[in-house]
């Protein structure tokens, strides 16, 4: 019910002051915070967004399987409110979470809108979930077994590993070169070529003789030189 | 013409006159003399073959280029004296000659087949033969190669690329003679005969790259690894023996280790029915220790998924185990539900 007059309020000061007061009381407003989240009318998302964030961690740690399943779709409202709680609650809680939902492939409905949805968070968040994420993403990026990419827009993995940068060089090496490979000259082949090339020399003087012929490929339009 | 003059060479008794004729004849040998020269030599019952092959050795290289094929085929076919003779030819044509027998040797499959089989027959004759009975010609020839790598460099190529087993050893020491950055062209074939496994050459090639060094090697291991045996640049050499040369071999952890994430990316793609070759790569990141934690661990715990308590899945859980947990932490969710599901048990 308070969530409901919460949500059509639009005196700001007097919103925020509601807020406040409510997650004095997690004990009490925690769990309708999270019906409220978990369920219809949508209207009522963005508030309980913020009252689980203003709670603030680790009293609102109960949310945070809630808050993951919620970050499947950007345009939901509340989402931003959202992903700040989770950055609040920090990467060593919430990136095991993160990393559970890679798996999860069969568990999680709309397992490729949601991991787009993971990578746009982690492309706006502090960089460490990025580089604590960074192995898991390039694993998930060289996996034959994908959904194709209409479904799954590589583009969104690939902006996580060059936020990371060259520090993901290590890991990511091998399967950016397979995506190169099989990528061409599309576009995501292209932005994988770039985060490559932004590598420290001594990677790439190791990965030299893998690389010639990609490039050599790439620069022919992708026609195969073997 | 030609012939009665070689005949007439071939009848006099004296050898001094003999050899002043044959000078003489070689002397004026024009294209078309060096024609019929051939041209004999390819009538294998002529009598006039002696002659018409001192003749061909006078004339020298490389206007006598043009009768190198027939001089292959008495090497490789030849009975003593022929084969000799035809050998000294060869020989006295020098590295320079040798570009062009491997260009020959390019032109179809039966000159192919001869350059193998006469390059055998010389092999033998100057590392078995003469090695036992003239050994300072044999360090002669080596030397001669070894210091006109320009020439030399493509013949080595090639037999260290076909089945001249003779010559392997001796080319991997000539192209470790030669020195990088000469004989980087040669590297892959050092690679491939490092780990071919009962080859004559794999202790001199695997010394090789040990002198050559982790900095210039690893690219060519990495590129070996990615090659995965399609192209015959290594041989056509497996991972699984670049595996094997990584764990077997006196290339130390310097080599290993940079080559890990790649073997991890490897180890992925090797189905399940491959447990033996799942095991090698898994002994690679076993070597490498919790450095290979950053990299392995997705591979592994996807690995884990497949192998409920087969021993790989002991082995697997016993390397994560040795992690830090730094490293673990980030995957304790998935831990904990593998361990909910019965994989991860002691990790």
């Amino acid at each position: 019910m308070v969530f409901d007059e919460l949500s059509f309020t639009t005196n700001i000061q007097e919103k925020e002051r509601l807020i406040h007061e409510l997650a004095q009381h997690p004990q009490e407003t925690l769990g309708e915070a999270m019906r409220a989240l978990g369920s219809l009318p949508k209207s009522r998302w963005k508030v309980a967004a913020q009252v689980i964030r203003a709670i603030g961690y680790p009293h609102n740690a109960a949310a945070l399987p809630l808050l993951m399943g919620h970050i499947s779709d950007p345009n939901w409202p509340g989402w931003g409110e959202v992903v700040k709680t989770l950055e609040e609650m920090g990467p060593e809680v919430v990136v095991p979470y993160i990393l559970l939902d890679f798996w999860q492939r069969d568990r999680v409905q709309y397992w490729d809108q949601h991991i787009e949805s993971i990578c746009s968070m982690l492309s706006q968040v502090e960089r460490t979930f990025a580089l604590q994420c960074g192995p898991a993403l390039a694993h998930l990026l060289g996996r034959d077994d994908l959904p194709p990419d209409r479904d799954l827009d590589r583009s969104f993995l690939l902006d996580v590993l060059e936020k990371i940068g060259p520090d993901c060089a290590e890991y990511a090496m091998p399967v950016l070169v397979d995506f190169i490979g099989k990528e061409g000259n599309s576009s995501s082949g292209m932005q994988a070529l770039r985060l490559v090339q932004s590598f420290d020399k001594e990677i790439l003087e190791r990965y030299q003789y893998v690389l010639a012929p990609l490039l050599k490929k790439m620069e022919s339009g992708g026609e195969t030189s073997e | 013409m030609i012939e009665n003059l070689l005949r007439e060479s071939a009848s006099l008794q004296d050898t001094e006159a003999r050899s002043q004729m044959i000078h003489e004849i070689a002397k004026h040998a024009s294209k078309e003399i060096i024609g019929e020269l051939i041209l004999i030599l390819q009538d294998t019952q002529s009598p006039l073959i002696p002659v018409a092959l001192e003749v061909l050795e006078i004339i020298g290289y490389p206007k006598n280029a043009s009768a190198i094929p027939a001089i292959l085929w008495y090497i490789d076919n030849g009975t003593s004296p022929l084969f000799e003779k035809a050998l000294q030819i060869l020989v006295a044509m020098g590295p320079a000659a040798l570009p062009n027998i491997v260009h020959l040797a390019q032109e179809n499959e039966a000159m192919d087949a001869l350059v193998i089989n006469a390059l055998s027959k010389v092999g033998y004759y100057v590392f078995v033969q003469l090695q036992e009975e003239a050994e300072f010609i044999t360090e002669r020839v080596l030397q001669a190669l070894a210091t006109h790598p320009e020439e030399s460099l493509e013949m080595l190529l090639y037999v260290l690329s076909n089945p001249i087993k003779v010559w392997w050893e001796e080319a991997v020491k000539i192209v470790s003679a030669i020195g990088y950055p000469q004989n980087a062209p040669a590297i892959p074939l050092l690679v491939a005969h490092a780990c071919l496994g009962n080859d004559l050459a794999e202790k001199e090639a695997i010394q090789s790259l040990v002198a050559l060094g982790p900095k210039i090697v690893v690219p060519y291991l990495l590129e070996a690894l990615w090659d995965e045996g399609q192209t015959s640049k290594y041989l056509s050499i497996k991972p699984e023996d670049i595996v094997w040369l990584l764990l077997d071999s006196a290339l130390g952890p310097e080599y290993l280790i940079p080559c890990g994430s790649m073997v991890s990316d490897i180890l992925l793609r090797i189905p399940p029915t491959q447990p033996a070759f799942r095991r090698k790569f898994l002994q690679v990141l076993e070597r490498i220790g919790p450095q290979c934690a950053i990299y392995a661990l997705p591979a592994l715990l996807n690995i884990l998924r497949q192998e409920r308590g087969s021993d790989l899945g002991v082995q697997i859980r016993k390397l994560i185990a040795t992690f830090d947990q730094e490293a673990l932490e980030p995957y304790m969710q998935i831990l904990q539900d593998s361990s909910e599901q019965g994989i991860s048990n002691g990790v």
